[in-house]
């Protein structure tokens, strides 16, 4: 998977491109908008990650000339604006994502998955495995080893999250965004509370926990046996 | 320097006023003046020839009773003394003999009237007229009237008196005319103090001295209502401003906080040189303490933007039922934790046209306040009921209370209660959910007894037509 990055803060495009190849990623970078354009147009990538600010051509420029040369790059916009653009807005209607700067890297992380899964229409898996734990997504049956595990429908849910999100950190406000459709964390930690319910179902009586708590980050689930 | 200050004097405002006022009042005065004048005239002149009249048919019953000599006498009378320069009298034979004529010395010049002689002769008819003569300033009126055949008598009577009242009535005019310009100006300057007084007051507020105001001076008038309308402004430029400064101060303060732990255990790690678990330990804590000035930063600005109006509103068709429903769900967990029994009284569906997002923000920051000061074994009844166009929704806790000081002040951005501040919380949960409140057009209030609990009730329209909440004073 090659990505390209195009970021004229030189701190930000390192933090940002060391992470994205530990996950597993190319990752080409521009430090100014002609030069990521240019790059955009010369080769081929699976997705883009475009600040808005750019010296020399700003990011929604980039974007416009891609589209209007049909190429449709999947892009996620970086904005240091806290209003959203309408263009962005119109942007996100496309297909493409926008996220609002200073971000987690988990959260980037994820939104380029999603991006290129969608792109890429990878089918839906219908079941996700983590070590010992194994959850049906069609018939929502719970297993750890042979135990059977009941859930409440939104644990359910955010078991589903963590685990499609399997060995990389959600945020707290990502998981109020995708579980609860909240898009803020409440000031109490109603996030905590639930993850140590769960945590109580799935972990209680094995020897490997499976659900870390991540300190300053959030919540990951990974297999460590 | 002269002509500088003429000119400035010109672009006043009372200065214009007054000569408004002088030239419409000369012209208005002129108009009635000659209305009256030329009543008063006609008036005057009337009575002038009915007096000459009646002296001529006088003179007629005279001739009749006693013949000339009886005319002799009576002419005599009429210019008795003093009368001498006022009236004269003669009499003629219409061919311009004089037959008898009295004391003619304070009338010089006076010619024969041949003419008008034969005329009164000839029409058996009065004449008037009125002559200007030489040696005299004031005019005579003139009447010849036949009061035996062959006899011709000439009265004349001084006009003096009745130019004198109608130069009485002239001078009176010009005074008036004249006087007119100062009143006005006197008129316009004391209507327009008040103007210059709200002036002298805005420019001082303008230097700064957001303290003064206009002394209203309880006349009832325009000028009232200006300065109170000007006071109520002011207030509330006053009220935005201590608010603003206020703001500013708990901002610096609460991002001063974090921003000072995150320096504190920066510099503790780089000093101490310890183990990696030790950075790592500081690398969490600086995120943490980062997420927290950003939520706070967030916040703040939601706040502004929903109060400044700029805030769009993404108004769709909600069921609150649903939306407080999801809301109970969240809670419940935290509120097991803390022995809280957290109840809805909800109806089925409740649709509104809102923005699903913010009311979330709502609902949960609500239920957050409610739960955060609730003592173990407390209880949370969250109730929706709809009437009408509005929605009620009040959240009913058995907590610590607010003391009726503290409650006018919890809506404050940054406020937080005494006993708040050993709980988490950037006090601005509740600023925020009236913000958006108020940008719906609802409204929240707070009812609490102290060691008894509190109701906050949403009050929220429908749809965007009802509005509940007035913004300003």
């Amino acid at each position: 998977m090659r990505l390209l990055l195009i970021e004229d803060d030189l701190t930000i495009a390192s933090f940002v491109s060391k992470g994205l190849k530990e996950a597993g990623f190319a990752v080409e970078h521009a430090s100014e908008g002609k030069t990521g354009l240019h790059m955009a147009l010369t080769s081929c990538y699976d997705a883009a990650v475009i600040d808005i600010m750019l010296p020399g051509l700003d990011g929604l420029a980039i974007i416009d000339e891609l589209r209007q040369r049909r190429i449709k790059l999947p892009v996620i916009i970086l904005s240091a604006k806290r209003s959203i653009d309408e263009r962005v807005e119109g942007l996100e209607a496309g297909g493409d994502d926008y996220l609002t700067k200073p971000f987690s890297f988990s959260e980037l992380l994820a939104r380029i998955q999603a991006l290129i899964r969608r792109a890429n229409d990878t089918p839906e898996p219908t079941r996700i495995t983590v070590g010992e734990l194994s959850i049906d997504l069609r018939t929502r049956a719970v297993t750890r080893v042979d135990k059977k595990i009941a859930l409440q429908p939104r644990e359910f849910l955010l078991l589903e999250y963590l685990a499609r999100n399997a060995g990389r950190v959600v945020s707290k406000t990502m998981i109020m965004e995708h579980v609860w459709d909240y898009n803020f964390d409440p000031q109490t930690n109603v996030v905590e509370s639930r993850i140590c319910r769960l945590r109580d179902k799935i972990d209680k009586g094995f020897d490997t926990p499976l659900i870390h708590t991540v300190r300053g980050m959030g919540y990951v689930l990974k297999d460590t046996a | 320097m002269f002509l500088k200050t003429l000119r400035s004097l010109g672009h006043t405002l009372a200065l214009r006023l007054t000569l408004w006022y002088a030239g419409i009042f000369a012209a208005s005065s002129i108009v009635a003046f000659a209305l009256v004048y030329a009543s008063v005239v006609a008036v005057v002149q009337d009575r002038t020839d009915e007096d000459l009249e009646g002296d001529i048919e006088e003179f007629v019953s005279f001739m009749q009773s006693g013949g000339l000599d009886r005319v002799k006498t009576e002419m005599a009378k009429e210019t008795q003394g003093e009368e001498a320069s006022h009236d004269f009298i003669r009499l003629w034979a219409p061919d311009g003999r004089l037959i008898l004529a009295t004391d003619l010395s304070s009338w010089p010049g006076l010619g024969n009237p041949l003419d008008v002689l034969a005329r009164v002769d000839s029409t058996d008819e009065p004449i008037l007229a009125t002559l200007a003569l030489p040696g005299r300033a004031d005019k005579v009126r003139i009447i010849y009237g036949t009061i035996a055949p062959g006899l011709v008598l000439e009265f004349g009577e001084s006009l003096e008196e009745d130019e004198e009242l109608i130069a009485a009535l002239l001078r009176g005019f010009l005074i008036a005319t004249l006087l007119g310009g100062p009143i006005g100006w006197f008129m316009a300057r004391r209507a327009l103090r008040g103007v210059q007084e709200v002036t002298r007051t805005a420019t001082e507020i303008a230097d700064g001295a957001l303290h003064r105001r206009v002394e209203v001076r309880f006349q009832g008038d325009e000028l009232d209502t200006l300065a109170r309308t000007f006071n109520t402004m002011v207030d509330r430029i006053q009220a935005l401003v201590i608010g603003m400064r206020e703001m500013t101060d708990n901002l610096a303060h609460d991002l001063r906080s974090p921003l000072g732990r995150i320096r504190a255990s920066a510099e503790t790690s780089l000093t101490s040189g310890g183990s990696k678990a030790e950075a790592k330990a500081m690398a969490a804590a600086t995120t943490e303490e980062c997420d927290r000035l950003l939520e706070i930063i967030n916040t703040t600005l939601d706040i502004a933007e929903a109060e400044s109006g700029a805030a769009k509103l993404k108004l769709t068709d909600i069921d609150l039922v649903e939306l407080v429903h999801d809301a109970l769900e969240l809670f419940q967990p935290i509120a097991e934790d803390k022995q809280i029994t957290i109840t809805g009284d909800l109806p089925d569906h409740c649709h509104i046209h809102g923005d699903r997002q913010r009311l979330q923000r709502v609902v949960a920051n609500l239920l957050d306040n409610g739960l955060k000061y609730m003592p173990a074994g407390g209880r949370v009844t969250i109730k929706l009921v709809a009437e009408g166009e509005r929605v009620t929704l009040s959240i009913e806790d058995t907590g610590i209370g607010i003391s009726s000081n503290e409650s006018a002040r919890i809506f404050e951005r940054f406020y937080r209660c005494d006993r708040s501040r050993s709980k988490q919380g950037n006090g601005l949960g509740l600023s925020l959910a009236l913000a958006f409140v108020r940008a719906h057009g609802g409204d929240i209030t707070v009812n609490s007894t102290p060691a008894q609990g509190s109701t906050f009730t949403v009050v929220l329209p429908r749809s965007r037509h009802g509005r509940y909440f007035q913004q300003g004073p």
